[in-house]
């Protein structure tokens, strides 16, 4: 029971974090992918912020929770091609699953569309490849 | 207080705006003819800490949650993987699945609620839903093949030092920038 209040509040943090960050805007994190005219660089601080935070309790509370190691598959053809065709997704919409799925909540139409598509997509890889990993 | 960029005849220039270029800033934007200030091709805002220090606390937060969700969960909490294998058969943690989600929407919610700038949405120029429901199926298609998102992969899994981490969000940072980059030259066109 606490262990499920506190993977709400975790889930709390990281969504109001989202929100704050403006990271719930697809035009502002279009427009840290373009480059030209005027490039927003927020995305960068709000990825600098997470990984000071994040890579900083990890390194200090990994030996008293015991944390496991990051489970990754490596480096493979087919994770740096899913990596790429992620991308590609990302600039068309400016939408990656996190900032997605925390625009239900406003019942954003682009979300509520985004999202199911998303779903489709995760289960045609999962059905292909039995990815459980 | 933030950092204006100016571009004087192709050579782009950085600096804190003091009070003449503020009012030059202005006078740029009002003045309808500006053939006598031929020199300055774009003056725009550049960086701005209403963006910046938001953007870096919100980053605290989301490092925050997702550092919780691994001590609890004992599982690496990158979004796309929380949510996908969700919509396994036989997925057997589901509980703390739906609870995190359940949660991020909740927490992004009472922001929205509480903030105007928070709750800030725009459709980026030229996306119709259609491209959405594109964009979505790609997105879906390449984080599970790929592993992670955002972030899996360039919050959690950088955060812990694995390289094939900073690989893949060195590939969907490139991607990302060359779509957004294809994108605008079609529509462009179009």
């Amino acid at each position: 029971m606490r262990n499920n209040l506190f993977i709400i509040l975790a889930g709390a943090l990281f969504g109001a974090g989202l929100a704050l960050s403006g990271m719930t805007d697809p035009t502002r994190v279009v427009g840290f992918l373009d480059l030209s005219g005027s490039w927003d660089p927020t995305l960068a601080f709000v990825m600098g912020g997470a990984l000071l935070v994040f890579g900083g309790g990890y390194r200090l509370l990994r030996k008293k929770f015991n944390l496991p190691s990051d489970s990754g598959d490596g480096l493979t053809k087919r994770m740096v091609m899913g990596a790429a065709l992620f991308g590609i997704g990302w600039g068309l919409g400016g939408f990656c699953p996190g900032p997605a799925i925390a625009n239900l909540g406003a019942l954003r139409t682009e979300a509520l569309i985004f999202v199911p598509a998303m779903a489709v997509g995760m289960i045609f890889v999962q059905r292909l490849f039995r990815a459980d990993s | 207080m933030g950092i204006l960029e100016a571009r004087v005849k192709g050579v782009t220039y950085f600096g804190f705006p003091c009070e003449e270029s503020l009012r030059l800033l202005e006078l740029l934007r009002e003045n309808k003819d500006c053939r006598n200030l031929a020199a300055f091709d774009i003056v725009q805002q550049f960086m701005d800490t209403s963006t910046w220090l938001p953007g870096f606390l919100g980053g605290c937060l989301i490092g925050g949650g997702s550092l919780l969700a691994l001590i609890v969960s004992r599982k690496v909490p990158g979004v796309s993987g929380v949510f996908g294998r969700l919509l396994l058969p036989t997925c057997i943690d589901r509980t703390w699945r739906l609870l995190f989600l359940a949660g991020l929407v909740g927490g992004a919610g009472l922001l929205f609620f509480l903030s105007d700038a928070a709750a800030t949405y725009r459709i980026p120029a030229g996306r119709s839903l259609f491209v959405f429901a594109i964009a979505g199926l790609i997105v879906g298609f390449g984080t599970r093949l790929g592993g992670g998102c955002t972030s899996g992969h360039g919050v959690c899994g950088m955060g812990m030092g694995a390289k094939d981490s900073i690989i893949a969000t060195m590939v969907f940072m490139a991607a990302g920038f060359l779509t957004v980059f294809l994108f605008n030259l079609l529509t462009a066109a179009a």
